[in-house]
């Protein structure tokens, strides 16, 4: 019933819907911050306020000595929120369309996808404060940082794939609303993001390994604060598993996706 | 060519909605589920063939399938067997407004549902100003739509579907919100439809509707399809299925009331009843003062013992189409010897309004005397009453309208009129038009 073909023809319907996709993700930004005074300078100040309060605690408290740390530490925090913002909304993006879902037929995977989106953009409107930084603290800034755009379509693939998982299992299992906050959580400690990766001790740099995300922020860190090319190794990394989260996504999506409209 | 073939689909209720990962493990990970004893089923085996510019209707009772097998038709759900092709754009109204949003205002709503009905940017820039005007929302659109009445909410989102200009048209009771001016601008919108050859499939519990608007239909139950052909035919047989079902609830009732009568709160004598009015008073007390349903007082020398209805086969009924004979028994039960007792009975529509009410003593027949048990007979030739919901009063007082036992507001009938006259009954009558006037309206 569920041929590859068929899958990816249902799955490309979304192209058709992309007005309504920038329509919601402007929708989804302009409600996040209505009403607040500073509007959508939140997306400055939420990172900001982390990375001061990483620095008070790391840089003088405990007086951690690195170079720039500031910058290690945005560089791979704004990825990070990114992505764990996105998987944080999404999982709840089916349940909460739900009056659509029941009411008009559409391509479904356009409510986790504009969370994918609508994160993006505010992760890029945050990437100025991080570009002050490198400026204010004279950070060295060469031909590396032209591969943002390459890491930014990577991680796309791979928060996408990760959207469609959690919405879509989220409906049948409802306890993944709860269960993850706490997976985020804990991935975040050990993703080499406040920490650089040499501090793990050998033995568990298998885990940095194994953990799909600790490549993207490494990378991230080497062209904003290394000035250096992100190695070949973590590349075919993170491609490998952007596209297996991808396809599995779409697989899980496509699977559970028929009985949304009563489960909702 | 078929605008929607529907062949042999059927569709599963899922009963365990969601599942907790603590119920899953219990079942065992990854093992099939069981399956619920019997399969129960939204929709059965249903065909449905709808021709191009067809208006068809689909009716039945809550719980028939009927909203299902729209949505499955609307590509909203998937049947688990069957087949479903639709040819041409769909737009499915099945709530008016679904994702609008609160806070935005109309006009970004406009092109929000507008994009999620399938419509491009452009499509909605080039008929936003139509929708406006249609909805009527002009000096309102450019206002967040959380400041909206449910009826503005209600025809902006008809106004933007309806835009859509989809060639199939699926709409399931959505007529029934709205003002009596927003129902006619739809009315008026769908006729445009079926003029431009659009097929319309419709949901609805409104046999009018169906018998006005649609060529055919289809009745379900439980999932199967019970009838379909003509509009007219399905409509009928529905009907009269429903009749059957009222009217055997009411001969249960009816049996009920009889044999509960005893336990029958037995309210006081209320107004002129009381007082030894006239009789005349004393029935219009039932209405003035006893307005309560399902009232019973009297001294009860005499006792009504049970009030049935008949048709003229003499099989017990309760439901009557306006204009036919109707028989009422009243069984008495007089536990001493009285004097003069006079008889009444009296129809009440559902509402107290009193439609025809009378007694023995107002049509001068007398009554010598009664003793033990007994029982009276009124044949009504022809009861003209509109089509609704009735109460048949009985009663039996003295000369003076003390009543030994009066039963107001118990005994239940209704009327299945689907005449289009207005008012409490049918007078009898005739046009009697000059001949130009015949003329000018034939052609």
């Amino acid at each position: 019933m569920h041929s590859i073909f068929h899958i990816v023809k249902d799955f490309s319907r979304i192209f058709g819907y992309g007005n309504l996709i920038w329509m919601l993700v402007a929708k989804e930004l302009k409600a996040r911050y209505r009403g607040t005074f500073f509007g959508f300078l939140w997306s400055f100040f939420n990172p900001l306020i982390a990375m001061l309060t990483y620095v008070l605690v790391f840089s003088i408290y405990m007086k951690v000595q690195m170079e720039n740390y500031s910058v290690f530490l945005l560089s791979g925090m704004l990825p990070w929120i990114w992505f764990s913002s996105t998987v944080n909304e999404a999982s709840n993006s089916i349940l909460s369309n739900g009056g659509i879902i029941k009411k008009i037929a559409m391509p479904m995977e356009i409510f986790p996808l504009v969370f994918v989106a609508s994160n993006l953009m505010n992760f890029l409107f945050s990437i100025p404060i991080l570009l002050a930084l490198l400026f204010i603290l004279k950070v060295q800034v060469g031909a590396p940082i032209l591969l943002f755009p390459v890491l930014v379509l990577i991680q796309f693939v791979f928060a996408f794939g990760a959207a469609l998982i959690v919405s879509s299992v989220t409906v049948k299992f409802r306890d993944f609303i709860y269960l993850i906050p706490n997976i985020i959580q804990i991935w975040y400690f050990l993703t080499p993001i406040m920490y650089p990766q040499t501090v793990v001790p050998e033995k568990y740099r298998v885990f940095l390994y194994l953990n799909p995300f600790s490549h993207f922020a490494v990378s991230y860190q080497d062209i904003f604060l290394y000035n250096k090319t992100p190695s070949f190794e973590a590349f075919t990394n993170m491609i490998t598993v952007s596209i297996a989260i991808f396809m599995l996504g779409v697989l899980t999506f496509s699977k559970l996706k028929d009985a949304f409209p009563e489960e909702v | 060519m078929h605008a929607i073939d529907v062949s042999n689909v059927s569709k599963r209720f899922r009963r365990n909605n969601t599942t907790t990962i603590k119920e899953y493990i219990v079942r065992g990970l990854w093992n099939r589920r069981p399956e619920p004893q019997g399969p129960v089923w939204a929709l059965n085996a249903v065909n449905l063939k709808v021709m191009r510019g067809a208006a068809y209707a689909v009716i039945g009772q809550n719980g028939s399938g009927k909203s299902t097998l729209l949505k499955i038709i609307a590509g909203i759900m998937r049947p688990d067997e069957g087949k479903v092709s639709v040819n041409g754009k769909v737009s499915a109204l099945i709530e008016l407004g679904a994702g609008f949003h609160p806070e935005f205002t109309g006009r970004e709503n406009i092109y929000i549902n507008g994009m999620l009905l399938g419509l491009t940017k452009k499509e909605i820039g080039r008929r936003i100003d139509e929708i406006i005007d249609f909805a009527g929302l002009r000096d309102f659109i450019n206002e967040p739509v959380r400041t909206y009445s449910s009826g503005m909410y209600s025809k902006l989102g008809f106004a933007v579907a309806v835009n859509v200009d989809p060639d199939i048209l699926l709409i399931d009771e959505v007529f029934a919100v709205g003002d009596e001016e927003f129902v006619h601008q739809c009315k008026g919108k769908m006729d445009e439809f079926k003029k431009r050859g659009k097929t319309i499939l419709f949901v609805t519990h409104s046999l009018p509707t169906v018998e006005e608007w649609c060529d055919e239909a289809m009745w379900l139950e439980y999932g199967v399809t019970r009838a379909a052909g003509s509009s007219i035919e399905v409509s009928d047989s529905y009907k009269r299925e429903i009749f059957a079902l009222e009217n055997l609830k009411l001969i249960m009732e009816s049996e009920k009331t009889n044999t509960g009568l005893e336990d029958a709160v037995n309210y006081g004598p209320t107004g002129a009843a009381d007082s030894g009015a006239p009789s005349a008073e004393a029935l219009a007390a039932a209405q003035d003062g006893g307005g309560e349903p399902g009232r019973r007082w009297g001294s009860r020398e005499v006792e009504i013992t049970s009030v049935k209805l008949f048709d003229h086969k003499g099989v017990e009924k309760y439901v009557f189409s306006t204009g036919e004979p109707v028989t009422i028994l009243m069984h008495y039960d007089a536990h001493k010897t009285v004097l003069k007792p006079v008889f009444g009975f009296a129809f009440l529509r559902s509402d107290g309004v009193r439609c025809y009410g009378t007694n023995t003593s107002l049509q001068d027949i007398s009554i010598g005397m009664v003793s033990g048990q007994g029982t009276i007979r009124v044949v009504v030739e022809d009861i003209n009453l509109l089509g609704g919901q009735y109460f048949v009063d009985a009663a039996v007082h003295n000369e003076d309208g003390v009543a030994y036992d009066y039963h107001n507001q118990i005994h239940q009938m209704v009327i299945a009129g689907d005449e289009k006259d207005v008012g409490v009954c049918r007078l009898r009558h005739r046009w009697e038009l000059p001949e130009a006037l015949q003329a000018a309206d034939g052609a």
